[in-house]
């Protein structure tokens, strides 16, 4: 985590300087001067890569880029940060760096040394596919006849027996992160891939990997590059964003801060919650059918991927994010629009919706202040607006909240908080009948997705005692 | 002793919120020594000290992270006796 908000700050420092063309070259060597490794077995690693992790924070595709060297990509740097290099990722918002990947093994079962290689051996006994041999004074499993059942992890007395998982494959709720099929054409025999039939761009395995070996492709580069061509760049930020930058910043100060940065003008996407609320409670009312909401990018791709037969459900209004930057193109069609907030899924929705041109997260708006030298604790603090019900779109449960002061007729409700429930709630409204289903891939919504940078506990208080003038 | 803990966005972005979580999580018996107080930036960090920074009186450490504040705390009381 550290080792990417520094890449981030001084990649963004040697921009802001006019130096990045020259910088990024050396920087793996200055960042990791060596000569002993810092994290990893040798400190050539580490630079390499830290060199493919530089490549995704230009916003670089991973997979076309992989083989090319600093110097290459330097060459490049106008058109990549000009938006219009074909070596840009436009497609995706994880990926896996393969070099980073430890292919931390997985699928089976392994005994420890906690074994005492009792009497009993009820592993052994347990186990339908007689795996377990004991070798040198304790029970061993044959990986190749284990078929991962547990029985023996159960079975054992001591608790000796442990699940080999990969935090990737445990975090992520839908199985789209798996061993590569592909050891011919990976660097990393085993490493992990991203199926995108299966993903929903949810950020959990990027969050959950102890190794950092999956990062997603930044835009901060072209929304500081539109800043330097003087373009109007307008900044609108989630509700998530109340205490992401500390005790002594809050909303007011976030508004002059950005607008300090460069940016044009900064807007509160509470305002397109409030539009979106109220557009949803009208169509609760006129629609007996089920609805889902649709301000949570990952859960609708869930819905679209993997629960097709409530694609009809899913409601028709667009997410605040979408909303507001529609609204405010419609005002001005020479801005460019900046979603700053806490959520990966957004880079997709915003891709395929047109309205709002770039994604960035918390991460990336403190590495830009940083950059240009902007303090929000000092910054005065400006008024803001949105109602309290809209800046509680942040948090699980106040998307519901918002809907049902529009509207007034009883409501049967169901939350999915976490995609690690998705299965039992779809179940369940397949069976009763539910008016509205509000839907967080984050447990405990946005205050807690991949791109926040503080505890969600101490963000919802924010959010809770939010004083709106 | 006071304790000011650097909030600037730097500090911020390289764990200091963190940091303060753990202090006011001390056992009792320290908290009642500790005066924390929350600080815009120290304006020591570019180049010279490594983030994130506190104030413990009249001296500086860096580097704080969850895992050794407690040590820094402790160590410091043991070398400026009184300092509670």
């Amino acid at each position: 985590m550290k080792l990417r908000r520094l890449s981030m700050i001084n990649l963004a420092e040697s921009f802001e300087n006019g130096t990045l063309k020259n910088d990024i070259i050396t920087l793996p060597k200055k960042m990791l001067p060596g000569p002993n490794s810092t994290y990893r077995d040798s400190v050539y690693l580490e630079r390499e890569i830290l060199k493919q992790r530089i490549k995704i924070y230009l916003g670089l595709d991973y997979y076309k880029t992989k083989d090319m060297e600093l110097f290459e990509i330097s060459e490049n740097l106008d058109e990549i940060i000009d938006g219009k290099s074909e070596l840009l990722d436009n497609e995706k918002s994880v990926t896996v760096i393969e070099e980073a990947c430890d292919s931390c093994p997985s699928g089976k079962y392994y005994v420890t040394d906690l074994c005492r290689n009792c009497v009993a051996h009820s592993c052994y006994n347990v186990c339908p596919k007689k795996a377990i041999s004991i070798k040198d004074s304790r029970a061993f499993i044959d990986n190749e006849k284990c078929i991962g059942c547990g029985l023996c992890s159960k079975a054992c007395n001591y608790f000796a027996i442990v699940k080999l998982e990969r935090p990737c494959e445990r975090a992520c709720s839908v199985g789209a992160i798996e061993k590569t099929k592909d050891n011919i054409n990976t660097v990393k025999i085993d490493a992990a891939h991203i199926d995108r039939e299966k993903c929903v761009d949810c950020g959990a395995c990027y969050v959950s990997c102890p190794f950092g070996a999956v990062e997603t492709p930044s835009q901060l580069f072209r929304v500081l590059n539109d800043i330097k061509k003087n373009e109007k760049v307008v900044a609108i930020f989630a509700p998530a964003i109340v205490s992401q930058f500390g005790p002594k910043v809050d909303i007011g100060k976030i508004k002059s801060a950005l607008e300090k940065s460069g940016f044009y003008q900064s807007y509160e996407v509470a305002l397109g919650a409030d539009m979106v609320a109220e557009e949803e409670a009208e169509m609760l009312e006129k629609n007996p059918d089920f609805m889902t909401t649709s301000c949570c990018p990952a859960f609708v791709n869930y819905i679209k991927k993997h629960k097709k037969e409530f694609i009809t459900n899913i409601s028709e209004a667009y997410s605040p994010m979408t909303a507001l930057a529609k609204y405010l193109k419609s005002k001005d069609k020479d801005i460019k629009v900046v979603f700053i907030g806490p959520c990966i899924a957004k880079k997709t929705e915003a891709r395929e919706n047109k309205y709002v041109d770039y994604v960035i997260t918390f991460e990336e708006l403190g590495a830009l202040f940083v950059a240009k030298k902007i303090e929000p604790t000092e910054s005065e603090s400006l008024s803001f607006k949105g109602t309290k019900e809209a800046w509680g779109f942040a948090v699980s449960g106040g998307v519901t909240e918002a809907v049902k002061k529009h509207i007034n007729k009883e409501l049967k409700i169901i939350y999915l908080d976490g995609l690690e429930n998705a299965n039992d709630i779809f179940k369940k409204v397949s069976v009763e009948k539910y008016d509205l289903l509000e839907g967080m891939a984050c447990s405990g919504g946005c205050i807690a997705g991949p791109g926040v940078i503080v505890n969600p506990v101490t963000a919802k208080n924010g959010i809770k005692r939010i004083n709106i003038e | 002793m006071k304790i000011k803990v650097c909030v600037g966005t730097t500090c911020h972005l390289m764990g200091s919120a963190a940091v303060i979580e753990e202090i006011n999580n001390f056992p009792e018996e320290l908290m009642n020594k500790i005066e924390l107080s929350y600080a815009t930036c120290f304006d020591v960090c570019h180049g010279m000290m490594k983030p994130p920074v506190i104030r413990i009186n009249d001296k500086f450490f860096e580097n704080v992270e969850p895992e050794n504040v407690k040590e820094i705390i402790e160590n410091y009381m043991k070398e400026v006796p009184g300092a509670d």
